[in-house]
């Protein structure tokens, strides 16, 4: 077996590790938001279109849409 | 994960099957009919729960739960696959086992759970077996397709499913901006109005402000804000007027509206609304033109595909080479042109929308008003007016779709922009607020004008921050959607990469003799993954565009092997290639063979054939040893499929004999033979009587493969000889079993003879019929390596022959004679 963790990733889990090192980069994004983008990846609910919806906006309009 | 034993009990067409493969290679060869594919069947449902054959397109009405079992079996806990299993890095055996009543449970140890989830998973995606299906899918398929298929082996489908999900949620956020933008405009017109003006203009808006809050006494003011407009300053000491509704206010509103629908106005929007109509029926009257421009970015990736051959790359219509790249460009030339009209009708779109926008928001703040008159008649008409408008409005959102339509004839918009009698209608009404309405003072007007900017720069704010709020979503949903794209292809691209590069690697292998500068290209391009392949060094072209079904199949092979090792992570040691050389030449079979055994070593291959030959080869190239195949024929309903393995062809026979059946021994006997000596007359390039029908019996592959044995051995000799080598060891030991082995056969010639001649071995008793049993032994032992099992085999280079050796290379004598 390699010792590249790398390796072993699943295609999948390497794509999203690119994507959340560009948004980290990415003046646009700031860090609650990207958290929210994670853990949605995280429960498989990308896919969901209000769940993303609700965590790329403004976190003013989140509260007030609550 | 390997097998090393496997259990199928009335599966598909099987009733009752033992394999014991012990995680080595195995074969199940036999013609078509005799069950060979229920054994794949069977190892797909015990490690997916489900059996591929059974879905996809042409198997509607075919479901597991009613055609999985064997279709006399009415049970269907006694429908079961039970294998017992070595995982990769570990040396412990244990059994799985999955059954028909509850296909959707694996069973197996509670402390390889983890283990065997995740072989579940890969499984499912179809990444250990290939058939003549997947080869075609991958070769043949479009870019799309093979995308699609690829990703899906790839468990990609997620990642495809959350691309689309972007891509909408991106629309979505532009089309939510663009309604705050346009919300935020309707409020700034509100504005403007409220104070008099047709503009928005914050400057000017605040001057009349300042006017208003002069006439109160208070000071001017330099920002536009709710809690400024009316600060500092007291409502006046006047007179009650009806329900916060000032006169002077109302009447300066239906001037406004009088004078937007004047015939100055409409004069010039008359002349908008005929050229924006010109230009769009412009479009519309050229069919070709519109499908032009509608299909610009199918006509945009068209030209990118076009290859050499100039064939058109979505139906493969031949055209001249450069013919369908003129016409392309024609159409994309004039797809440009209509963008560059269309993008002048948005802005005519846009003109007429401001207008509307400004009308609305007028009849907004007088229709509730003019309510309050009682005049009934002239409230719904100015209702259905603000209607109208909010339709018109909807039509111009998309002009080019929507604007050629009858309902929306030149004199329809006029009407809805200024209906007839508007004069006569505000007459009426101004003449009945006049009674209603008492007359405001200046101070009041002004105060009841700050009151209503209150609402309306209240609101104005709220749509401004909505805007803002809007544009930063869509800005974050269009860098989410773009940075997602280009991650999925960075990492795409690195494996595709990869993937091309090994499978360039093994088809060179395969095809080193006229291929060996073989090259590839794989590329991720939108939604589709680009397949192509040198022809010969004339140039990529499509994998079945010009190479032959059989190095179809090769590079089908090739692409599949991989793609499972780069995908499985080597969880699944495990391929199935379920007859997947139909059409590849014999001896490209060998040659996949030598890729399959160098390339492969820790991998377990089921490989399932009908074609003999390809099992002979599989066996002499020690890819399969002789325990491991399994020979399928003589299927019938009740018994399933008679399984003759090698391995057990002599333990078979001493049955019979033990039980003194000679007649069922010497017909084992006689056919293990027939196919052992096919092989060797193969392996050895022996001369056998040519049969048309391609059948050989026994007597005639006997005696050509002994003497062709016999003079290879001559040959080694005397190439031996030339070289001074003093001490042929092996090949005087070799001579020395021969001449044992031929004698103990010649002993029982008379025995043989009838056999070979007359088929007449089932006549002899049993002491007769062992010596001979015991003599084609040692006569297969001759011709099989000792220590890898392989069968010998003669090497050529096109100039003459080079050695005879076995595929461990244990048995290996040089036959070129040194040159003097």
């Amino acid at each position: 077996m390699s010792e590249d963790p790398n390796e072993t990733k699943s295609v999948v889990e390497l794509i999203f590790d690119s994507l959340f090192m560009r948004l980290e980069g990415d003046d646009s994004f700031d860090k609650s938001t990207i958290e929210k983008i994670r853990l949605l990846h995280g429960q498989h609910k990308l896919a969901n279109k209000s769940q993303v919806e609700k965590a790329l906006k403004p976190e003013e309009v989140e509260n007030e849409d609550n | 994960m390997k097998i090393i034993e496997l259990e199928i009990r009335n599966i598909r067409g099987i009733k009752e099957l033992t394999l014991k493969p012990n995680a080595e290679n195995f074969l199940v060869w036999g013609t078509n009919g005799t069950g060979k594919s229920a054994v794949v069947d069977a190892i797909d449902f015990l490690l997916t729960g489900k059996i591929g054959r059974l879905m996809g397109i042409g198997t509607g009405g075919i479901t597991l739960e009613a055609h999985g079992s064997h279709i006399d079996c009415d049970d269907p806990s006694q429908a079961y696959v039970r294998a017992v299993v070595q995982l990769k890095g570990s040396d412990s055996q244990f059994a799985i086992h999955r059954c028909m009543d509850d296909p959707d449970t694996l069973q197996g140890p509670e402390n390889s759970r983890g283990q065997l989830a995740r072989i579940e998973e890969i499984a499912k995606r179809g990444q250990h077996v290939l058939t003549r299906r997947e080869i075609l899918r991958f070769v043949t398929a479009t870019g799309g397709n093979r995308a699609k298929d690829i990703q899906e082996l790839m468990n990609l489908t997620e990642i495809e499913n959350i691309r689309a999900n972007l891509v909408s949620i991106r629309n979505q956020t532009s089309r939510d901006l663009n309604a705050a933008a346009k919300n935020l405009k309707t409020q700034e017109t509100q504005v403007a109005l409220r104070v008099g003006l047709e503009e928005y203009n914050v400057a000017e808006v605040l001057s009349k402000i300042n006017e208003k809050r002069a006439l109160l006494k208070g000071e001017e003011i330099k920002e536009l804000s709710v809690e400024l407009l009316q600060a500092g300053i007291d409502p006046p000491k006047t007179q009650e007027t009806s329900p916060g509704i000032n006169l002077d206010v109302f009447e300066k509103q239906i001037n406004q509206l009088v004078s937007l629908t004047s015939q100055e106005d409409q004069l010039a929007i008359q002349r908008t609304d005929q050229q924006l109509r010109n230009l769009v029926a412009g479009i519309h009257q050229d069919a070709q033109l519109l499908r032009s421009f509608t299909s610009r970015e199918l006509v945009r990736t068209g030209l990118e595909l076009l290859d050499d051959s100039g064939s058109c790359p979505l139906c493969d219509h031949p055209w001249e080479p450069g013919e369908l790249e003129t016409y392309l460009n024609k159409k994309l030339e004039d797809a440009v042109n209509v963008g560059a009209r269309v993008d002048v009708i948005n802005e005519f779109a846009q003109e007429l929308s401001t207008e509307i926008t400004r009308v609305k928001n007028i009849l907004s703040n007088i229709i509730g008003p003019v309510e309050f008159t009682k005049l009934e008649e002239r409230t719904n008409t100015l209702k259905q007016w603000k209607t109208d408008l909010e339709s018109l409005e909807k039509v111009l959102e998309k002009p080019l779709e929507n604007y050629h339509q009858l309902e929306f004839s030149g004199e329809q918009v006029q009407r809805i922009l200024a209906p007839d009698g508007i004069e006569e209608i505000v007459t009426e009404i101004i003449a009945k607020a006049r009674e209603e309405f008492p007359k405001s003072t200046p101070e009041q007007t002004a105060w009841d004008t700050l009151t209503k900017l209150t609402v309306d720069v209240k609101q104005l704010e709220t749509a401004r921050i909505k805007k803002e709020y809007a544009q930063v979503t869509a800005q974050r949903a269009d860098i989410l959607h773009r940075e997602f794209v280009a991650s999925r292809d960075e990492i795409l691209g690195e494996l595709y990469d990869g993937i091309r590069t090994r499978f360039v690697e093994l088809y060179r292998e395969l095809h080193e003799e006229d291929e060996g500068e073989f090259e590839a290209t794989l590329q991720l391009s939108d939604a589709s993954l680009d397949f192509e392949v040198d022809f010969y060094g004339r140039g990529s072209h499509p994998p079945h565009a010009l190479h032959s079904e059989g190095h179809q199949d090769s590079m089908g092979v090739c692409l599949f092997l991989a793609l499972s090792e780069k995908l499985t992570h080597g969880e699944i040691d495990l391929i199935i290639l379920d007859d997947v050389v139909m059409s590849v030449d014999k001896s490209h079979r060998r040659k996949l063979c030598k890729v399959l055994a160098d390339n492969f070593p820790d991998n377990q291959f089921l490989i399932t054939t009908h074609d003999q030959t390809w099992a002979m080869q599989l066996k002499s190239s020690a890819v399969v040893t002789s325990k491991n195949m399994y020979q399928f024929f003589d299927w019938d309903l009740d018994s399933g499929p008679r399984v003759s393995d090698t391995k057990n062809l002599w333990d078979r026979i001493d049955k019979d004999l033990e039980l003194n059946d000679v007649p069922a021994a010497a017909a084992k006997l006689r056919r293990g033979s027939e196919q052992f000596f096919a092989e060797v007359c193969d392996n050895l390039a022996a001369q056998v009587t040519f049969s048309i029908d391609g059948r050989y019996e026994l007597g005639d592959l006997l005696d050509s493969a002994k003497s062709r044995f016999s003079k290879l051995e001559r040959e080694a000799r005397k190439a031996s000889a030339s070289w001074e080598d003093t001490n042929p060891e092996d090949i005087e030991i070799m001579k020395a079993e021969r001449v044992t082995t031929y004698q103990k056969l010649g002993r029982e010639q008379w025995a043989v003879n009838v056999n070979v001649h007359y088929n007449e071995w089932a006549d002899l008793e049993k002491n007769d019929f062992q010596p001979v049993v015991d003599a084609f032994k040692d006569l297969f032992d001759l011709f099989t390596c000792p220590n890898c099992g392989g069968m010998i085999y003669l090497v050529s280079d096109g100039k003459g022959k080079k050695n005879v050796r076995c595929h461990c290379n244990q048995v290996n004598w040089n036959l070129e004679v040194k040159k003097i």
